[in-house]
């Protein structure tokens, strides 16, 4: 039993391990705010020990990038809801979502400047995808069961924001050239 | 035919995302005689290698070290994640507040109150520390005690143990009490032109409570002004950062023959207790008197009283009557209700509006900070079906979460953990605001309640008492409850909540610890939020024959008038669900003398209360309890009454919860200088009550016992 205990806790510790940073920093890209994406995470996990190893083996990485997103999403709406339904109530400062995303690098190259500068334009279904793709390494069969978009979806998306990365990266801001 | 810019196999097949063999190598063969496509694959792999490397330097920050612990722990494992970082934030800020004094070279004076105010804080600190410890080794216990064999009567019992003879053995009576033929000291005039509103400077040292103060040595009031009132001239009118507790004078004996009827309501609060505690443990100095409010000392305490059985009443009421223990001619009556027992689970539906004090005043760690660790324990027990909402209040009021399902506690969470504290208080706007939310989204039969935590300091919008309790009436009349959380010191405005309480169909309770929140919202969180009966009231008829006088200990401010019990529109207290109520009468034996100076008979009416030649009560009864009750959501009250004998027990031969509430009640009118107090010392408190400290699950009796060792040192000072 306490055998089996310890396993329960290894896992866990090993799914902190690699996924904690990562989640957090995606969840922060979808709320805005650093402290809120903790707790969204930290709730991700607390639901995971709650969760069957033997049914999450093999899609754990998946599992928690889902809930995690379910969380700050559904506390986007929320959110949202309430800056649109509170007419005589007072607001509270430090709505979710507003303010700089609190990620931003110290120094990075031009290139990368602009790069990311760019990358920051696209739709943010786009970057989203994007930023699963080449930050979490995920395939598009992952990112599939993350954002529900299906695989081919997942294609299209990935490929039309390369595109236009490539082609406003090429000749300055011109948004595309079409080829003849 | 060539391959389109569009197509999105250019990516895939870029990325190695053709996963079929199939695809891939019929996908390679269409390239291979295509340049502008392989051209667009390297692109592709060029700008992801790009993206690969800038995104992968993008920080990760990670949980909080404290947040990963709890992960670690597990849900429901140890302490919840959020007090390890607020704890450590409490030291900081005393250690910066300390330093600050010390260099501050104007204010020597207050660098060394500063200092003696740090040593508390440690003190508080160090508490606050083995109060984490204990709560977490007793985090996954069961809370709820076995009744114990020793559990006294059936529902609704009377007294009617084997008729021994009344024998007082020695032990009974502490050594050094007053004879009671003695004339008591007159009790301090309630009339010296100061105000009824007893204020106590911040800065007063001892038990310096400005005002008349009874010196024991010549048994005379004598104005003693001690330092603070030479420090602190703003003793009068009230003023900012002073804590207010409203004047209480011990109830008096009263004849039978003159008044043989005492009617009260009940008070299942316990703030006045937590409070005391704070004084005498967190803070190192006895309580001024008006703090103390014996029912609530005598109630803060779990005994083993059996839970009613199955049957119309949602309570069981028990009488036990033994030996006075400070004063041994007496006898003393004990009158204990419990309410019906529920389980957390089986708790309805509940909609739960929490209205939180924002204001400045609630900046230091036991305030705001205190309040929002509590609020996460609470959610942390609700879940599908329950709701919270989060109303706020400082300058103006406003809605920091509209009612949210319970499972969503990371919503919750963060809403919690992102207030933060500035501004002066508007109460009245705040209240009307939670009690609108809560009415929205009321539950028909289930918990609906706003939990209100403040250090009680109103002073914006509608801050006078009356205008308060008078909305806060109002508002209960639509079945929403309330229950205050009182916090902090130094301006706590203890009078102003518990009337806020009373008036609003609820319960008051003083948070000076995380372990005390955790009585209250998790151990007894069923009691605080299940309400079993409402406008309760006890009525006691008197029997001439048997019983000379009598006096009610505590419940000064619960006193009914004797038409009010059968009066349902007047309000009274309430029951939770598994709540024990204790109330206690001290009684003069019919023959014996009874304490305190007389009253001349009126020369116009016959001599009062003869008793009946032929009472329909029982003859031989010290009382006849009458209880009436109203269902939560209903409006018309039920009876309850039976006839009360005089087991004549001595004190030793009481059940050790009997003795345990004596012993709290003596403490607290030690503490309180009552008039009353008879013979008990410290000392003798501190025997009697470690001789019935029996199962201490919690550790609440263990902690009693140095609270009274605390004063004993104090009081020797």
């Amino acid at each position: 039993m306490k055998g089996h205990d310890q396993d329960g806790r290894d896992w866990i510790a090993e799914a902190l391990r690699l996924h904690e940073g990562p989640l957090v920093r995606y969840a922060a890209r979808i709320t805005g705010d650093l402290e809120l994406a903790r707790d969204i995470v930290q709730d991700c996990f607390l639901r995971l020990c709650r969760q069957r190893r033997e049914e999450l083996d093999g899609h754990l990485k998946e599992w928690l990038f889902k809930v995690c997103r379910n969380r700050a999403f559904d506390f986007l709406r929320k959110a949202r809801r309430m800056d649109a339904g509170t007419n005589d109530l007072v607001d509270l400062d430090r709505t979710p979502g507003a303010g700089p995303a609190p990620l931003e690098r110290a120094e990075a190259s031009e290139d990368a400047r602009r790069l990311l500068a760019v990358l920051a334009d696209l739709p943010e279904r786009q970057q989203e995808i994007l930023r699963l793709k080449f930050q979490e390494g995920m395939s598009y069969r992952q990112i599939s069961a993350v954002t529900g978009a299906s695989i081919g979806n997942v294609g299209v998306i990935l490929h039309g924001a390369i595109r236009t990365l490539r082609a406003r990266l090429g000749d300055g801001t011109v948004p595309t050239r079409r080829q003849a | 035919m060539s391959i389109g810019k569009d197509d999105p196999r250019l990516t895939a097949y870029a990325l190695g995302e053709m996963d079929d063999p199939a695809d891939r190598a019929a996908f390679e063969k269409e390239i291979e005689g295509d340049p502008s496509a392989r051209a667009e694959v390297e692109a592709i792999r060029a700008v992801a290698a790009a993206l690969k490397g800038e995104l992968a330097a993008e920080p990760a920050p990670g949980l909080t070290d404290a947040q990963r612990a709890s992960v670690e722990r597990g849900p429901h494992r140890g302490i919840p994640w959020w007090i390890v970082p607020l704890a450590a934030g409490a030291l900081v800020a005393v250690t910066l507040a300390y330093n600050a004094a010390r260099r501050d070279p104007e204010a020597m004076e207050v660098a060394h109150k500063e200092r003696d105010e740090q040593a508390a804080r440690e003190r508080t600190w160090e508490y606050e520390r083995r109060t984490l410890e204990n709560t977490q080794n007793r985090r996954h216990e069961v809370l709820h005690e076995e009744p114990r064999p020793d559990a006294y009567g059936k529902d609704f019992d009377v007294e009617v143990d084997a008729v021994a003879p009344v024998v007082e053995l020695a032990g009974d009576v502490p050594a050094g009490r007053r004879d009671p033929s003695d004339p008591e000291p007159p009790p301090p005039p309630s009339d010296t032109g100061s105000p009824p509103l007893v204020v106590e400077s911040r800065l007063r040292v001892e038990r310096g409570v400005p005002g008349p103060v009874l010196d024991p040595a010549a048994g005379v009031p004598v104005q003693l002004p001690g330092r603070a009132a030479l420090l602190d001239d703003t003793a009068s009118p009230p003023s900012p950062g002073a804590e207010a507790y409203d004047r209480t004078v011990d109830n008096p004996f009263r004849l039978v023959a003159e008044a043989d009827t005492s009617t009260f309501s009940i008070d299942v609060d316990t703030a006045s207790y937590a409070n005391v505690r704070r004084f005498l443990l967190a803070e190192g100095r006895l309580p001024p008197p008006d703090a103390v409010r014996i029912e609530e000392m005598v109630n803060y305490f779990d005994y083993a009283y059996e839970p009613p059985s199955p049957g119309p009443h949602p309570f069981a009421a028990r009488v036990e009557v033994a030996t006075c223990p400070w004063n041994a001619r007496h006898r003393l009556a004990r009158i204990a209700l419990k309410g019906r027992v529920f389980e957390m689970k089986q708790r309805p539906p509940t909609n739960l509006v929490f209205l939180l004090d924002v204001s400045g005043s609630m900046r230091p760690a036991n305030k705001l900070p205190l309040v929002r660790q509590a609020m996460h324990l609470l959610v942390d027990q609700l879940d599908e079906g329950d709701s919270v909402g989060i109303v706020v209040y400082a300058g103006a009021a406003g809605l920091v979460l509209p009612p949210t399902p319970a499972d969503r506690k990371a919503e919750i969470r963060a809403a919690l953990d992102r207030l933060e504290a500035g501004g002066s208080t508007n109460g009245g706007q705040g209240i009307q605001l939670a009690y609108d939310l809560a009415a929205k989204h009321f539950i028909k039969g289930g918990v609906n309640r706003v939990i209100l935590a403040t250090d009680g300091d109103f002073n914006v919008g509608i801050s006078d008492r009356g205008s308060l309790t008078r909305m806060i009436e109002e508002k209960a009349k639509s079945g929403v409850f309330l229950s205050v959380l009182g916090v902090g010191t130094g301006n706590l405005k203890d009078a102003m909540m518990e009337e806020l309480s009373n008036k609003g169909n609820g319960n008051y309770a003083y948070l000076d610890s995380l372990k005390e929140a955790e009585k209250v919202l998790v151990r007894q969180a069923a009691g605080t939020l299940v309400t079993i009966a409402k406008d309760v009231k006890i009525q006691v008829f008197f029997n001439p024959r048997t019983v000379a006088a009598y006096r009610l200990v505590g419940y000064e401010n619960r006193l009914l008038a004797k038409e009010d019990f059968n009066d349902d529109t007047k309000d009274a207290g309430e029951i939770g669900a598994g709540h024990s109520v204790t109330a206690l009468y001290e009684l003069v034996p019919a023959g014996a003398d009874v304490p305190g100076p007389r009253v001349d008979p009126n020369p116009f009416v016959a001599a009062p209360a003869k008793p009946a030649e032929t009472p329909v009560a029982d003859p031989e009864a010290l009382f006849r309890l009458r209880l009436r009750y109203k269902a939560p959501e209903g409006d018309t009250s039920t009876l309850m009454e039976s006839d009360v004998r005089d087991g004549r027990r001595a004190f030793h031969e009481a059940t050790a919860d009997f003795q345990w509430a004596a012993a709290v009640a003596s403490f607290g009118m030690a503490l309180r200088d009552s008039p009353h107090r008879g013979g008990m010392s410290f000392p003798a408190i501190l025997e009697i009550a470690k001789g019935a400290v029996g199962r201490d699950d919690d550790g609440t009796r263990a902690e009693f016992l140095a609270m009274v060792e605390a004063a004993q040192r104090l009081s020797a000072r």
